[in-house]
C-alpha cells in the first residue's frame, strides 16, 4: 500500500474517533436515566407519557424496561446484588421493602427531602403509606401506586328491585353490600347463574400467583386471627386461619360460587373477569374501581359498588390489605442526584392527579381530596378511610417471600383437597418457624 | 532446525488456546465456583458476605422434605416421558421407513414440534389447557364430557405437562432411531424373510439387537434432558397446583431466584448434576456392552 494512501487511511480513523468522542461527550451532560417495570403495571401508562414530558423540559431521557411479573422481582435483586447500576430507580412493591433495605440495595431519601422537598411535605401522603417505607426512621422512596383491598359488588344488580325482593324472600333480609362472610355466602349462591355467564363470585387461586397468600392473610385478619406474634412466631394456624382457608377453599369446592378454573387465575385474570361482568362480587386491589370506569378496560361502568371487606363475626374490626408500590433510588446508581429529582417530579400533585386518570391508583393526599377525581373516581374517599383505619400489611420481614410461597403452597393443598386446613396450615407454620429460626428471629 | 521445530510444535497448541481459555472460562470456571458456593451460606438479600458452612447445605439437603418430593416428581415425569417417547419414537421409526412421497412429508412435519421453542410451545399448550377457552375441553365439550382444569388440580396437572415433553421430544427419538434403522444391512432382513419369520420375531431378534446402540444414546440424550426440566413446567404451572409439578429444577429456580438462598441453590444443582452423571454413566456402560 503507498504512504500516501496509509497516511490518508489513518488520518480518517482519527478524525472518525475524534467524532465519536464529541458525540459522547455532547450526550455525557445529560444521563440517561434507566428503570424496570412489570407488564401490565398499572402505572406504567402514566409513567411512560410523564417520561417524555420530562425530558422536553429537562432533557433527561428516561428509559424503561418491561418484564414480565413472575421475572420482575428476580431481575431487581440480581441487579441490585451484582452492583451493575443498570438501573438507577425502580417502582418496587413494599413486600419486598425489607430485604432492599437489609441488602443494601436503595438510599434513604432523608437528605433530599430536607434539601428539596416534594409539595406540601410533609402532608403529602397518608402516614399509613410512608410507614411501609420507613425503617429505623429513615424514608426509602415515594408511594406511586396504591391497591387496598375492597369488596366490589354489582351494583345494578343489588339494587335491582326485582333481585332484591327474591333475595329477601329466600333469605329473609334485605340485599345489600355482604358485611359478613355469611352474607356474602348467601349472595354469591344467590347470584351464581352459570346458565346466564354469571359467577356469585371469582377468587385468584393460583399457586405460585400473587394474590393467593394475599387471599389468605385477608380470610385469617377477617376470622380474627394473625399472621405472626409479636416475638416472629407464626400463629396463622389457629382455628382462625383454618376456619377462614377452610371457607375460601369451599367457596369453589363445596359451595361452587367460583369458577372451577380459578385455581388458574391470578389476579391480573380475576379482576378482567369481573369488569367483563361475570361475577356479581368480587375483591380486589383498587385499581378495579378505577378501571371498572374505564371505556377500554370494562363492561360494568356505572354498574360497579365497593365496600369495605367482610369479617366472619361482626365483632371484629373490618380490615384491609394494604401494599403498594413506591419510586425507591438505587445505591448503585451514578446519577442518584439526577434521580431524586425526577422521581419528585413523577410524584408531584400534577403527575399524582393524572395518573389517577390513567388507570393508577394515586397516594397523594391532594389527589384524594381533588374535586375532578373524586367526581370521577369517588371510591377515593374509601382509600383514605382504609388507610387511616385498620388497613393491615404483609410482614415487613426479609424473608418474605419465602414466607409467602410456603403459606401459597399450603393454601394450594387445601383447595386441591390433598390436606385439610389444619395438616396445611400446621406444617407450614412449621416451615415457617424453622426458616425464621435458622435466620436469627429468636434467641 | 530445533528451534524451528519448537516453533512449528508451539503454533497448533496457541492455535486452540483461545478455544482452551473460552471453555475454562464458560465451563470449569463456573463449576468450580459453583461448588464454593455450596460450602456457603450465602443469601443476596442480606449486605453480609458469603458465610462458610461447610457440607452444612448437604446436611440440610438430605433432610429436606421438599427436596426429596421434588425429586420423586423428577423421577416420575422423566420415567414417563422417556418411556413414552421411546415406545412411540421407535413405532413411528419402523412404520415409516419407505421412501415414498407421503412418508417423506411425514417425516418433515413429525419434526416440527422439536424446531419449536420450548417456551413458545409450552405457551401454545397452555391455551389449549385453558379449562375455559381451550381446544381439548371444547372437544370434551362435544362428546359430554366436563373436561379437567388441566392446570389447575393436581392429578391431572402432572400428566399435561408430561404430554407436553412427549409431543415435543417424541420426534427426536424418531430421527434418531430412524436414521438407525436406515443404516442396517437389508441382507440379514431378507435373509430372516426367507426363513419364514415373522414380523414380531424379525423385529425383536434382528431390529431389536441392532437398533440397540441408537435406542441407548437416545435414552440417554433424552434421561438427561427430561431429568433437567425446567422451561416447559415454568411456562405452564410453576410447579403448581399444590407443588404436584415441583420438580428438581423448578425447586433450585425457586430457592436461587424467589428466595435468593444461592448457597443452597448451588447445592441443589450439584446434585442434580452428580445424579445425571452416575445414571449416564450406566447408560454408557450399557452402550458399550451393546
Amino acid at each position: 500500500m503507498k504512504r500516501s494512501t496509509k497516511k490518508c487511511i489513518i488520518f480518517g480513523l482519527v478524525l472518525s474517533l475524534i467524532f465519536i468522542f464529541a458525540l459522547v461527550a455532547q450526550g455525557a451532560d445529560k444521563p440517561v436515566l434507566r428503570t424496570l417495570v412489570f407488564q401490565g403495571w398499572a402505572r406504567t401508562p402514566s409513567l411512560q407519557k410523564q417520561v417524555l414530558e420530562y425530558e422536553k423540559l429537562t432533557g433527561v431521557k428516561v428509559e424503561i424496561e418491561e418484564v414480565p411479573f413472575s421475572q420482575f422481582h428476580e431481575k431487581m435483586i440480581l441487579d441490585f446484588a451484582s452492583k451493575a447500576g443498570t438501573y438507577d430507580f425502580i417502582g418496587t412493591l413494599t413486600d419486598w421493602f425489607s430485604e432492599l433495605v437489609r441488602g443494601g440495595y436503595i438510599i434513604p431519601i432523608d437528605d433530599y427531602i430536607k434539601n428539596d422537598p416534594p409539595e406540601d411535605w410533609p402532608n403529602t401522603y397518608p402516614q399509613a403509606l410512608l410507614n411501609l417505607q420507613t425503617k429505623d426512621g429513615k424514608l426509602y422512596g415515594f408511594p406511586t401506586h396504591d391497591g387496598p383491598i375492597m369488596l366490589y359488588y354489582r351494583k345494578d344488580l343489588f339494587e335491582d328491585p326485582k333481585e332484591k325482593e327474591a333475595f329477601k324472600e329466600k333469605y329473609g333480609y334485605e340485599l345489600q353490600s355482604p358485611k359478613t362472610w355469611a352474607q356474602f355466602l348467601d349472595m354469591a349462591i344467590f347470584f351464581n347463574r352459570p346458565d346466564q355467564n354469571l359467577n356469585g363470585t371469582v377468587i385468584a387461586a393460583k399457586q405460585g400467583g400473587q394474590q393467593l397468600a394475599y387471599d389468605f392473610y385477608l380470610m385469617l385478619w377477617s376470622f380474627g386471627g394473625d399472621i405472626f406474634d409479636e416475638n416472629w412466631k407464626p400463629i396463622f394456624n389457629s382455628q382462625a386461619g383454618i376456619d377462614g382457608l377452610q371457607y375460601y377453599a369451599d367457596l369453589r369446592n363445596k359451595w361452587g360460587v367460583t369458577p372451577k378454573a380459578s385455581t388458574t387465575y391470578d389476579e391480573t385474570e380475576s379482576g378482567p373477569i369481573y369488569l367483563e361482568g361475570r361475577a356479581a362480587l368480587m375483591w380486589h386491589w383498587s385499581h378495579i374501581a378505577s378501571w371498572a370506569e374505564m371505556e377500554d378496560r370494562s363492561k360494568i361502568i356505572g354498574k360497579n359498588g365497593y365496600t369495605v371487606f367482610p369479617v366472619a363475626d361482626p365483632n371484629i374490626p373490618h380490615t384491609t390489605l394494604d401494599i403498594h408500590w413506591f419510586f425507591a433510588i438505587s445505591s448503585a446508581s451514578k446519577n442518584q442526584d439526577e434521580t431524586y429529582e425526577l422521581v419528585k417530579w413523577l410524584c408531584n400533585k400534577e403527575n399524582d392527579k393524572e395518573a389517577a386518570f390513567m388507570g393508577t391508583v394515586a397516594c397523594r393526599l391532594s389527589t384524594f381530596h381533588d374535586p375532578d377525581v373524586l367526581e370521577k373516581f369517588p371510591f377515593y374517599s374509601g382509600i383514605e378511610a382504609a388507610l387511616a383505619g385498620e388497613a393491615k400489611t404483609t410482614p415487613q420481614i426479609a424473608e418474605y417471600a419465602q414466607v409467602d410461597d410456603l403459606i401459597g403452597i399450603a393454601c394450594s393443598k387445601v383447595i386441591a383437597g390433598e390436606k385439610t386446613a389444619k395438616e396445611a396450615l400446621d406444617e407450614a407454620a412449621k416451615q415457617v418457624e424453622d426458616l425464621m429460626a435458622k435466620a436469627g428471629y429468636y434467641k | 532446525m530445533s528451534s524451528i521445530k519448537n516453533r512449528r510444535f508451539n503454533i497448533p497448541q496457541l492455535m486452540v488456546l483461545p478455544t482452551i481459555i473460552f471453555i475454562l472460562a464458560v465451563s470449569v470456571y463456573p463449576l468450580i465456583y459453583s461448588f464454593y458456593m455450596t460450602l456457603h451460606d450465602w443469601s443476596l438479600t442480606r449486605a453480609e458476605p458469603p458465610t462458610f458452612v461447610g457440607i452444612g447445605n448437604y446436611i440440610s439437603l438430605f433432610q429436606d422434605s421438599r427436596f426429596w418430593y421434588s425429586f420423586r416428581t423428577t423421577v416420575i415425569f422423566t420415567g414417563w416421558a422417556v418411556v413414552m417417547e421411546m415406545v412411540i419414537g421407535m413405532t413411528l421409526a419402523l412404520s415409516i421407513t419407505r421412501n415414498t412421497r407421503f412418508q417423506q412429508i411425514c417425516r418433515s412435519i413429525l419434526l416440527i414440534p422439536m424446531m419449536i421453542t420450548p417456551v413458545v410451545l409450552s405457551l401454545m399448550w397452555k391455551y389449549m389447557y385453558n379449562p375455559e377457552y381451550g381446544i381439548f375441553n371444547y372437544f370434551l365439550h362435544f362428546l359430554k364430557i366436563e373436561g379437567p382444569i388441566w392446570l389447575g388440580e393436581p392429578s391431572p396437572a402432572l400428566p399435561a405437562v408430561i404430554m407436553v415433553d412427549i409431543w415435543q421430544w417424541t420426534p427426536f427419538v424418531f430421527l434418531l432411531l430412524f436414521s438407525g434403522i436406515a443404516s442396517l444391512p437389508p441382507d440379514v432382513f431378507e435373509a430372516a424373510q426367507v426363513d419364514g419369520a415373522t414380523g414380531f420375531q424379525t423385529f425383536r431378534n434382528i431390529t431389536l439387537p441392532l437398533v440397540t446402540p441408537f435406542l441407548l444414546v437416545a435414552l440417554l440424550i433424552r434421561f438427561m434432558d427430561s431429568f433437567r426440566i425446567f422451561d416447559t413446567i415454568y411456562v405452564l404451572t410453576k410447579g403448581g397446583p399444590a407443588n404436584a409439578t415441583e420438580t428438581l429444577s423448578i425447586y433450585t429456580y425457586k430457592v436461587g431466584f424467589n428466595y435468593f438462598n444461592m448457597g443452597y441453590a448451588a447445592t441443589l444443582s450439584y446434585i442434580i448434576l452428580v445424579i445425571i452423571t452416575i445414571a449416564s454413566q450406566q447408560f454408557v456402560k450399557l452402550e458399550g456392552k451393546s
